[in-house]
């Protein structure tokens, strides 16, 4: 064996060991400057070497103990604050005297470390070579161990107690707005967050201290929530609650670990956020909805920031603002029912009432669309275009606009006007842009059929009485619609158009062919519109009778020879009651080109073969001319009582009665040399024409229904009850909401009609029969 | 009871003539040291056995890979510090965070701590005792190590013996050297790595070059098209060149450098600590005479016995934390150094009055500046008691391979067995076991060795009974090997004796049972 190895005696470990636990005492000492590295690295080198390594670490375990029992007799204890301070007319002296006691700790902590990192160097073989073999702590992680032991959680004084109590103190002092220094709580911090708890393998941060912190964080904000919910309005509650979380935000930042920084932000959320939820919505003047009233975009933004941060928060205001939205829906829906209430009040529909029930119409989707605007602004600038909240909206406006039953006439009542009215003054811009927002509005309608059918109406009514701003207009405004409905909503709509094309081709061929023809040419210019009668909403077997004079219906004729040349097999009907005609009128004073109805027409030629003196009577126009009642008389309106009067009635009046009669006013003088005379068109339909509708609606939905019930139950064979209905609704949904009870009659139908049977063995499934 | 313990790991007793097998085994071994991340054995596998630490297995798994595989952070820890190869490219430099950290390259081979240091040295001068600045603009300043550059560079080594001999601070025109381009150079020159720069930087940084002298990368800047394969070549010519660079500028800069101390030095050093330069007694006159042939650059000079060693404190403190706690350390050493005068420098000088003798002291100086270490047979034993007290276990290998080279032990085999239990170097342990093993009839005379077993048998007192003893276990698998019985033992471990035995079976059964005798003779089981 070499000599060397022999030579390690216990004298010469005693005498090792001697001068390193000499050493360490210098160290602690703070004179270490005068140690030899060398001379020491050799003699821990040496004990380790000769198995000693134990020895070693257990005489260094015992000398840095020792040592930390000084300093926490001579230097932490002296150094504790006053106790039974915890009154607040004694926080701030308990405060400075914490300060101190935080000052020394820091102080004796790093003079621990430093010390530390300088055993550590002497050490340094006996840490590779021995601590690792024999699986124990590293000799700074021991270093760390003993001074948690021997000073933070000594169990001789209680320098733990006061430690924390220190720190919470300063907490509660900062909170209270007082200057603390928070370097000496940061070093406080930084060394419990280094040591650790052997047992629950987690920092001494986390075992002792955060859990007190979060503790006494908690009931003092439970405190400060009650009060300030008490003593602060809506904005400056919120104010607070954004300043406090801030607060903790900077302090977890500044002095704390960034693992507590959660935990005190979720108790702040709890007690200042979440406990007060609904009393800060409703509080009045201030809460959420005067918020929206007064459109306090800031106010919103801050709240729904501070309540997105809880579970419940968005959950909240989403419900109140919704319910807000709804209460202000059914305003709008009241006044509109309350107009209208008092317009039929009078019984009598005349042109003025039903001015005022379009009007109705129009004023209604305005408010509409401005509530809409307003909480588009909301949802923008408060809401950072929360999706949630849009839903929630939605349904709001979904709710309440399908709560007036007139809203899919409305609404294309509203588009109407404003494709009309193009040309008063607003650009082509400005009404693309309030189409674009009646979209919206037609998305929330769930009866979109009934729309379809108030659309075609109207629109027909635009086409063929040329009121229609533009062609562009009327086919951007189908683009938008097929967006959103698909090709299937807009067919009959582009039919529309499309007839109107082709008849207009027509109409040059029709022209050709007179010039061309030996015919005797008509004496009036003849223009006709050949409508398809499936794409437009005329009712063919109740098209009003009309007898037209001679001359016309020689041309009619003519036209309808060449027509029926041109495409044989079809049948033309004439709608006498959508057409107009431009006739020249010689008055006294000047001769004028009237625009008139085909029905006004008819009538004014009566008079042509009269002396300016005989009169005709109503009975004799009515019997001469088959014109229907309702029409004839709204048509005598527009002649003898509107603004141009080219008749005169006696006796005089706004009403047309059975027996008056009726003179041609050659005295008729005007300004202008063409003249139009309105005929009342697209209003608000009366309780009669509405339930006609509805009628026609409801038939028109009992076809879909069944068509979609065949299509599935031939695609599925067979089929319980419940999932037909389902299904049924599902396919449905795009157009109207079909009602269950309504499927049911369809299915008990289309079985009578032997489309589908009851299943022999369960009467809740149906079979298709081929 | 006694049952045969079959050792896992097949000792070599030379690395270089040994077998594929074996190393195939050793490898094996490591492979499943990195999947279970049994850190010790691949400490142990690696150091002591030299496992081949970059080779792939038939599935192209390397340890690393593994090792990152399974989510071992210190056996990959401990792969990248020991020279494990890895490629930012591949598959495991994307996997492993802590692989960026060491700054791996293509130019890292085995050497990976070495070329760590280098990098840690370009990347935080003013951490490693830097010595000079290069001021290029009012704003760029780049502090860089004289030693470094000596070596590496003639044009430096050129500049530093002749204008800026003196000057710790040299201005130069940033028109001249791009502070890039520079930065790039410094790059290759610290650690021969090569940095990409962009198109526009192109003929600055080959004009730069030119400017130093650096032909080789002169050439990497014109030519641009190479293939990755060329590139893999040149980049480990290039770190060869780097490592040749060293080791010129150690043993001719370094070592040949290093004197005697004599007592007319002491003298006049004490006087030259506090006046300035100008008349230097005769000391300088003899110091300037050892100057002809280059400059050694040292800002430090460590002391052993009578004899001085210039050095630099960035490769000593860095390279070893013994000499990093005596330098920088708050302890008497650094606290009150001795300083002389120097190449013109006054440095301090530290004395070291350990057992360390001047001889072995160049030779960890040797590995500390070039990461390797030519060492003689005779000294291996001295090395490996020092390395392992200064803490380099590296070199604490590389010594270990040298005394297992050897046929016949250079020191006592007890003393080297001893050793070998004391630092834990298993390479060294199977060594002598296999050296006891064959000379098992002289040794079993022996009192020593029984003393050995005994201890051997204290040192694990504590063990379960069925245990065995690994230094008996070790020499029976030996002896298995030596008379070729190794496939056919009953489980006693003997081999089933017939008429048809061969006679070296009979007398293998013969020596089990004579070491049979002599462990009940000293009333142990095993």
């Amino acid at each position: 064996m070499s000599r060397r190895f022999q030579n390690a005696a216990d004298s010469q470990f005693s005498d090792n060991w001697d001068r390193l636990a000499q050493a360490i005492r210098e160290i602690h000492r703070k004179n270490a400057s005068i140690l030899s590295f060398e001379e020491l690295y050799r003699n821990a080198y040496n004990m380790v070497l000769h198995k000693n390594g134990d020895k070693l670490y257990n005489g260094v375990r015992e000398v840095i103990t020792q040592h930390l029992e000084e300093v926490a007799k001579d230097q932490v204890v002296p150094a504790f604050p006053v106790s039974g301070a915890s009154s607040s007319q004694a926080n701030s002296a308990n405060g400075a005297g914490g300060a101190n006691f935080l000052k020394v700790l820091k102080s004796v902590w790093e003079d621990h470390t430093t010390c530390m990192l300088m055993i550590r160097d002497i050490l340094m073989y006996m840490d590779r070579v021995y601590a690792k073999s024999a699986n124990v702590p590293l000799v700074y992680e021991l270093g760390l161990e003993l001074f948690r032991d021997t000073i933070v959680r000594s169990t001789i004084y209680p320098i733990q107690t006061h430690l924390l109590d220190v720190l919470l103190n300063q907490i509660l002092l900062e909170r209270e707005n007082e200057i603390i220094d928070r370097s000496n709580i940061k070093a406080s911090m930084d060394m419990l967050l280094e040591l650790t708890d052997t047992s629950a393998k987690d920092s001494v941060y986390a075992t002792d201290f955060e859990g007190r912190f979060l503790e006494t964080s908690a009931e003092y904000y439970r405190v400060e929530g009650q009060m300030l919910v008490g003593e602060c309005d809506a904005p400056e509650y919120m104010k607070k609650v954004e300043k406090r979380l801030n607060e903790e935000e900077q302090r977890v930042r500044h002095y704390l670990s960034q693992t507590t920084e959660p935990k005190i932000r979720s108790i702040v959320e709890e007690e200042l956020i979440s406990k007060h939820l609904k009393t800060v919505i409703e509080m009045e003047n201030s809460g959420l909805i005067p918020m929206l009233r007064n459109e306090k975009m800031d106010d919103l933004g801050r709240m729904y920031k501070l309540f997105g941060r809880v579970i419940k928060g968005h959950e909240e205001m989403k419900t109140a603002i919704s319910n807000y939205i709804r209460e202000l829906g059914k305003d709008i829906n009241e006044t509109v029912s309350n107009s209208a209430s008092t317009a039929t009040a009078g019984e009598s529909h005349t042109a003025g009432d039903r001015q005022t029930g379009t009007s109705v119409a129009i004023r209604w989707v305005q408010d509409v669309l401005d509530l809409k605007d307003k909480f588009d602004k909301v949802q923008n600038l408060a809401l950072s275009n929360d999706k949630a909240f849009q839903t929630a909206f939605n349904e709001a406006f979904e709710f309440f606009i399908n709560k007036n039953l007139k809203s899919p006439e409305f609404i294309s009542l509203f588009i109407d006007d404003n494709l009309k009215k193009g040309l008063k003054g607003k650009t082509e811009e400005e009404v693309d842009n309030v189409l674009d927002k009646t979209i919206t509005l037609f998305r929330f309608i769930g009866e979109k059929d009934v729309f379809e059918r108030y659309y075609k109406q109207h629109l027909a009514k635009r086409l063929l009485l040329g009121r229609s701003v533009s062609d562009d207009a009327e086919r951007g405004m189908i683009g938008k619609l097929k967006i959103e409905c698909g090709y299937q909503f807009t067919t009959k709509l582009e039919g529309m158009f499309n007839d109107m094309r082709i008849s207009t081709d027509t109409m040059t061929d029709f022209k050709d062919y007179l010039e061309k023809s030996a015919l005797e040419r008509p004496k009036l210019d003849l223009s006709v519109t050949v409508l398809t009668s499936t794409f437009w909403p005329m009712n063919l077997s109740a098209s009003p009778r009309c007898n037209f004079p001679a001359e016309i219906t020689k041309a009619c004729d003519t036209f309808q020879r060449f027509y029926l040349a041109r495409h044989s097999g079809r049948r033309l009907t004439w709608q006498s009651n959508m057409g107009s005609a431009d006739i020249r009128a010689t008055f006294n004073a000047r001769k004028h080109d009237i625009n008139v109805s085909t029905y006004q027409m008819v009538i004014l030629l009566m008079f042509n073969d009269l002396s300016p003196s005989q009169s005709l009577s109503y009975e004799t126009i009515k019997g001469e001319s088959d014109i229907p009642e309702a029409d004839l008389k709204r048509n005598l309106q527009s002649l003898a009582c509107a603004k141009y009067k080219i008749l005169v009635k006696e006796p005089k009046g706004k009403e047309i009665e059975p027996g008056d009669k009726f003179y041609f006013n050659s005295d008729f003088t005007c300004q202008l040399q063409r003249i139009k005379i309105q005929t009342v068109a697209s209003k608000v339909e009366t309780e009669g024409e509405r339930k006609d509708t509805r009628e026609k609606v409801e038939e028109a939905r009992k076809h879909q229904t069944e068509a979609a019930i065949v299509r599935i139950m031939k695609d599925r064979k067979t089929m319980d009850h419940n999932l037909l209905i389902a299904e049924v609704t599902k396919q449905l949904q795009p157009r109207f909401v079909p009602n269950p009870a309504m499927i049911k009659k369809r299915i008990e139908a289309l079985i009578e009609r032997e489309y589908l049977e009851r299943a022999p063995g369960d009467r809740r499934v149906y079979n298709y029969l081929a | 009871m006694t049952s045969f313990k079959p050792v896992s790991v097949v000792l070599r007793n030379d690395y270089i003539q040994s077998t594929d097998d074996s190393i195939d085994k050793i490898f094996q071994d490591l492979l499943n040291a990195c999947r279970s991340g049994d850190l010790e054995r691949v400490e142990s596998l690696v150091r002591n056995y030299s496992a081949p630490i970059n080779k792939t297995d038939i599935w192209q798994c390397s340890p690393l890979y593994l090792a990152c595989l399974c989510g071992h952070y210190k056996v990959v820890t401990f792969l990248l510090e020991n020279g494990a190869r890895c490629e930012r490219d591949t598959f495991e430099g994307e996997r492993f965070q802590l692989l960026l950290d060491y700054k791996f390259s293509k130019a890292v081979d085995e050497s990976q701590p070495y070329f760590k240091f280098l990098t840690l040295l370009y990347d935080q001068p003013l951490n490693t005792f830097s010595d000079v600045v290069f001021k290029l603009s009012s704003y760029e300043e780049i502090h860089a190590h004289r030693c470094i550059l000596y070596a590496r560079s003639k044009y430096f080594a050129n500049k530093f013996e002749t204008t800026w001999r003196n000057h710790d601070f040299i201005e130069v025109l940033e028109s001249q050297w791009h502070p890039t381009c520079f930065r790039g150079i410094l790059r290759y020159l610290y650690t021969s790595e090569i940095v990409a720069i962009t198109k526009d930087l192109e003929t600055q940084m080959i004009s730069l070059c030119q400017n130093f002298e650096l032909d080789s990368l002169t050439e990497r800047y014109t030519e641009n098209k190479i293939s990755k394969k060329e590139v893999q070549v040149l980049d480990k010519l290039e770190s060869q060149e780097l490592r040749k660079d060293f080791e010129k500028f150690f043993k001719n800069n370094l070592l040949s450098k290093k004197y005697m101390k004599d007592d007319d030095e002491t003298s006049s050093n004490e006087p030259s600590s506090n006046e300035p330069s100008s008349n230097e007694p005769s000391s300088n006159n003899i110091l300037n005479s050892r100057e002809l042939q280059g400059l050694t650059q040292a800002d430090i000079c460590i002391q052993i016995e009578q004899e001085i060693f210039p050095c630099h404190k960035a490769f000593l403190t860095k390279r070893s934390e013994y000499f990093n706690v005596i330098i920088t350390g708050p302890f008497a050493e650094s606290q009150h150094m001795d300083t002389i005068y120097y190449e013109n420098r006054l440095i301090p000088k530290i004395t070291i009055s350990d057992y360390c003798t001047p001889e072995i002291f160049a030779l960890i100086l040797e590995f500390i500046y070039t990461d390797k270490c030519d060492i003689p047979p005779n000294l291996s034993y001295q090395v490996l008691i020092e390395a392992d007290k200064f803490l380099l276990d590296r070199l604490k290998s590389l010594a270990s391979i040298v005394l297992t080279n050897q046929l016949e032990p250079i020191e006592d085999i007890y003393t080297l067995m001893r050793a070998a239990l004391d630092l834990n170097v298993d390479r060294l342990e199977q060594w002598c076991s296999r050296w006891f093993a064959e000379h098992i009839e002289e040794v079993l005379e022996d009192q020593r060795f029984l003393e050995l077993i005994q201890e051997s048998a204290h040192s694990i007192y504590k063990r379960e009974e069925t245990d065995s003893l690994p230094i008996i276990d070790d020499i029976r698998f030996w002896l298995s090997k030596k008379y070729g019985v190794l496939d056919n033992l009953d489980k006693n471990g003997r081999v089933n004796e017939d008429e048809e035995s061969f006679t070296w079976e009979i007398e293998y059964n013969r020596i089990l049972e004579r070491i049979d005798k002599v462990l009940e003779q000293l009333e142990l089981d095993a």
